[in-house]
């Protein structure tokens, strides 16, 4: 054998990529932007009802104060302290909204999954279902289970989950046919591969940045849902951010703040959240890339 | 030289990435007369496309010309120390220089008829007369100029049409130069054939030079008046295709050449093929959606011998491979191992069946899990199919990389740190760690470069006495099944068309097509004026 015949025969191969997901992402200034507002965000949400100034559902001042010296972001339509709203109002409408997304995702990955490798007569079967699903407004159909079952916290999480469902069926499954065309999807199916082992070692490992960039999404369209639903009067909640969307709505030219106060709470979280998923999807295109 | 200056040279070029980066190209140069074709032989990386692209004024991202000119039809094109006018550059492209890319799927515009495509390149230089034009061209490239043809979308046509369509796209304005980038990779060995032919007539009649760019030394030395062979960066050797046959100096044009199959059959085993058969091909019929793509498949594989299924792209012989390894379900038939039928699918097979079939892909790009480190990729296997612990299937997978020729610590590895051919030896070795009977190659060494295939087909034949293997080796290449092979199946349109020994089959073809193959192989070997 000359040096040609095994190219780079001398150039030891490094163990590189262990651990060089979190590292890509402790050097990316945009990862730190994301996880600093989440963390801001998580933080006020925790401490918040231990510092409100004054319990959420006591009055303070006239309805649609404005800002003044201890009433710092006024007060809202039924003269309640905003800030103290805020602080409290988070907690319940966190945890629902990112329940719901990941419940939304994680059937929605496997499910798409699933569609994605099994035959042609199957997949066309349950395509058309979702599809059917898809077409009916997620918001009407949230409304329907709510109706029937009642809005608590769970029928709220469980329903803006499933409305998810479908559309992440659909985009997982598109990228799932990429990887089912390729051979080494077929050379796993000729050792025998399980169909588990198909599903999570060959498939989800492959299209992982497209679940990233699908739980980003679907993450914000929760909120908005649960946002939506508060406005239109279905809350778990006695004080939450969506509610107080819906209460404050009628004097948003007199106290704008009570209104653009936890709008701002939300956004932050949401693009926070985006600009994570953004580095994590980086890092992992990185890492292949390598 | 007929009143105009032609062809074009190149001197002294070094290109760099960047200012300080890695040697691209160091101080080389060519040359190519007008109504010359000169080859430009090398593998990947060795800078041939750098250097093509040079001759059309044109550098990649991130490259930097330091030194030296390239002229064309006595005009400097890239020029290291004085900017040439971009106006001007655009003019020469497609007038006095023009390029033949490597996919002509992806050169012609898919929405734009290839007629139009073709006046766009003489409206683009204020030549009117673009119908007559075309005529002339798409006839003199054998295509029917008149009627329908022109009107036809890119997607309407063959590969080989589409390549004959860039080509009279090249030569539309007469061009002092050519250059040509692998412009017959993606085609089957007749039309390839037919391509070369069409390349040596244009430039002799009218006049052009071509630079044809090509890591296939076997098409070269057949179609080309002076072969130039690159190697890092720089041009080692240059000379008449039958000098540098036979007395090439520098030690990589010798590997090269010494890399070449020769269409002479492998020492005959009469006592393998003579063996009991292990693997049973019985009428296979298999269908793509409802089409008959292959009609009544029939042969056998004694154990430990090699049988080669040869035919060119469409022919059916992937879809066949498919079908014996149950990666392709839908077919009529039987596929029978050591005399019991198998499930057409390969899920509803035993694990023991599984195991003793293993198939190695053509695209050693695709075939292994991106995202998975190639010792685990290894493992697997052996977990599965052999029942292996975790630390006794991580030791057989690296025995399995040792095997063929790897290291160790490759099993660290993520497939993209590899090489086409490293890629290539790993996945073979996933398919040699389940220890097979049967080992089903499909054109594993299309991909590759010449030296490279050379390599990994002398891997295969050590491997395969090694280990008592039978295989079934898949290729459109004639004389590469003559060097692995004792006997070949020919497909042609799905059926088989020639069926034997090889030496046979090489030696007294019945079947016209098979002679056509047979002359194919051996003409472009060895063709050249």
């Amino acid at each position: 054998m000359t040096s040609l015949d095994v190219p780079d025969i001398t150039t030891p191969i490094h163990d590189r990529h262990t651990g060089s997901l979190l590292r890509a992402m402790l050097v990316d200034p945009r990862a730190w932007a994301g996880a600093v507002a989440v963390v801001a965000v998580v933080v006020v949400t925790l401490l918040g009802p231990l510092i409100a100034p004054t319990p959420p559902g006591e009055f303070v001042a006239r309805a649609y104060a404005a800002p003044a010296p201890g009433l710092p972001l006024g007060a809202d339509n039924l003269g309640r302290d905003v800030l103290s709203r805020v602080l409290v109002g988070g907690g319940a409408f966190l945890v629902e909204g990112l329940i719901a997304a990941a419940l939304g995702i994680g059937v929605g990955v496997v499910l798409g999954m699933l569609i994605g490798i099994s035959g042609r007569r199957t997949a066309g079967f349950l395509l058309f279902l979702s599809d059917s699903v898809m077409v009916i407004p997620q918001i009407l159909l949230v409304l329907i289970i709510l109706a029937a079952f009642g809005a608590n916290p769970v029928t709220l999480t469980v329903s803006v989950a499933l409305a998810q469902i479908a559309y992440t069926a659909r985009v997982v499954n598109a990228a799932t046919q990429g990887v089912v065309t390729e051979d080494y999807f077929r050379a796993a199916r000729a050792s025998g591969a399980g169909r588990a082992g198909l599903l999570f070692r060959e498939v989800l490992p492959n299209i992982i940045g497209v679940v990233l960039v699908e739980f980003g999404v679907r993450l914000s369209v929760c909120f908005v849902a649960l946002a939506s639903l508060s406005y239109l009067g279905f809350s778990s909640g006695a004080v939450s951010w969506g509610a107080m969307i819906h209460e404050n709505q009628g004097g948003i030219t007199l106290q704008p703040l009570a209104v653009f106060a936890p709008v701002i709470m939300i956004a932050v979280f949401l693009l926070g959240m985006n600009l994570v998923r953004d580095a994590l999807a980086r890092a992992v295109a990185g890492r292949s890339a390598r | 030289m007929s009143g105009r200056m032609g062809g074009g040279f190149a001197r002294d070029l070094t290109i760099t990435v960047g200012r300080h980066g890695s040697v691209v190209l160091d101080g080389t140069g060519i040359e190519i007369a007008p109504g010359q074709v000169v080859g430009l032989a090398g593998e990947t990386g060795s800078g041939k496309s750098t250097l093509g692209l040079a001759m059309l004024g044109h550098l990649g991202p991130g490259l930097i010309a330091q030194s030296g000119i390239a002229v064309v039809a006595g005009r400097p094109i890239l020029d290291a120390h004085s900017p040439v006018d971009p106006a001007r550059l655009r003019d020469e492209r497609g007038r006095t220089v023009s390029y033949v890319p490597q996919d002509p799927g992806s050169a012609l515009n898919p929405g734009i008829r290839v007629g139009v495509s073709f006046a766009e390149v003489l409206r683009a230089h204020g030549v009117a007369d673009a119908e007559a034009r075309c005529a002339e061209l798409f006839g003199a490239v054998g295509l029917r100029a008149e009627g329908q043809f022109a009107r036809r979308y890119p997607h309407e046509l063959s590969g080989g049409q589409q390549q004959r369509v860039a080509i009279a796209i090249a030569f539309a304005l007469d061009p002092a130069l050519v250059v040509m980038d692998e412009p017959t990779t993606g085609l089957d060995v007749t039309t390839k054939h037919r391509v070369v032919e069409l390349v040596r007539r244009l430039a002799s009649e009218r006049d052009a030079g071509v630079l044809f760019i090509s890591h296939d030394l076997q098409l070269l030395l057949g179609l080309t008046d002076r072969i130039a062979v690159m190697h890092g960066g720089a041009i080692v050797e240059e000379g008449r295709p039958d000098a540098l046959l036979t007395s090439a100096t520098h030690p990589y044009t010798r590997k090269l050449i010494g890399s070449l199959p020769s269409a002479s059959a492998r020492p005959e085993r009469p006592d393998l093929e003579s063996a009991p058969a292990v693997l049973e091909v019985s009428a296979v019929s298999a269908r793509h959606r409802r089409v008959e793509v292959t009609h009544e498949v029939s042969f056998s594989v004694p154990r430990g011998g090699c049988l080669a299924i040869v035919g060119e792209s469409g022919s059916g012989k992937t879809t066949t491979a498919r079908a014996i390894a149950g990666l392709h379900a839908d077919f009529g038939g039987a596929v029978r191992l050591h005399g019991v039928d198998l499930a057409h699918d390969v899920s509803a097979r035993t694990q023991a069946q599984r195991r003793d079939i293993q198939y190695v892909f053509q695209n050693p790009w695709g075939s292994l899990n991106p995202r998975r480190r190639i010792g685990a990729s290894i493992a697997i296997v052996a977990r599965r199919l052999r029942g292996l612990g975790r630390a006794e299937a991580e030791e057989a997978a690296v025995r399995a990389l040792e095997a063929v020729g790897l290291r160790a610590d490759h099993a660290v590895a993520l497939p993209q740190r590899l090489s086409g051919g490293q890629r290539q030896r790993a996945a073979l070795a996933r398919a040699l760690v389940a220890r097979p009977e049967v080992l089903v190659c499909d054109e594993i060494t299309s991909s590759l470069d010449l030296s490279v295939q050379a390599e990994v087909v002398a891997l295969l034949s050590n491997l395969q006495e090694e280990f008592g293997m039978a295989m079934v080796f898949i290729t459109h290449d004639l004389a590469l099944a003559s060097e692995v092979a004792g006997q070949t199946v020919v497909l042609k349109d799905g059926f088989v068309v020639e069926q034997g020994l090889t030496s046979a089959v090489l030696a007294r073809p019945s079947h016209p097509y098979t002679a056509q193959l047979v002359a194919a192989a051996s003409a472009s070997y060895r063709s050249a004026p």
